[in-house]
């Protein structure tokens, strides 16, 4: 670690700040009928600094992280994702150990669009719990 | 891994912020080290043997 955390921040942030100005003009003028000439000039010029910019944040984000930093969250994102999993697999089991109640559940549900949005979340929900917990593992392990 | 960082640390009087700075690591780095909680990359092991004038086995040894 040679370069501090927040100079790749705010290289980070000038990158989005470059992409989402060049992005929002050629959105604008791809309504227009005719690209002006000074927009084929714009591009021409940003987007190769937009190209120099992504690699130097890069090295930044070299430069800027530490190993032992890296292993930390390797750890608590491999732990994350098999307690994510575990616990997606247990609570496929709910139907089948509590019948009644995932009835009970399912009756409760308006409509099949909610059903939708249900599946979805109590899809997503164990592996949102999974890496919590693997932050907090890795955090209470290398504290 | 064992290893005699905090040792050789202690005796140039060193903290382990400036371990950590001559080595461009952070200090967090240096404390897993020394609490063997974590070990180091090969590239990192020898940074350290250099700045010791030493070899990688006279400060890491296996369990």
């Amino acid at each position: 670690m040679v370069v501090s955390k927040s100079r790749f921040i705010v290289g980070v942030l000038v990158l989005a700040l470059i992409g989402g100005l060049l992005g929002g003009f050629n959105m604008h003028w791809s309504r227009e009928t005719l690209f002006p000439l000074y927009g084929v000039v714009i591009d021409l010029c940003a987007v190769p600094v937009l190209i120099m910019l992504i690699l130097y944040v890069r090295k930044l984000k070299t430069a800027s992280t530490d190993e032992f930093g890296v292993a930390k969250k390797r750890y608590a994102a491999q732990n994350g994702f098999i307690i994510g999993f575990a616990l997606f697999l247990i609570s496929g089991m709910f139907p089948i150990v509590f019948p009644d109640l995932y009835r009970q559940f399912i009756a409760s549900l308006d409509g099949a669009h909610e059903g939708f949005l249900m599946g979805r979340v109590t899809g997503m929900a164990p592996f949102v719990l999974g890496v919590l917990i693997g932050q907090v593992g890795a955090w209470l392990k290398y504290r | 891994m064992r290893n005699r960082l905090k040792i050789l640390r202690a005796e140039r009087n060193w903290s382990q912020a400036d371990l950590a700075d001559r080595l461009a690591v952070s200090r967090q780095t240096i404390n897993a080290i020394e609490t063997e909680k974590y070990d180091p990359s090969l590239p990192l092991a020898f940074r350290i043997a250099e700045l010791f004038a030493l070899r990688i086995e006279d400060i890491f040894m296996p369990v």
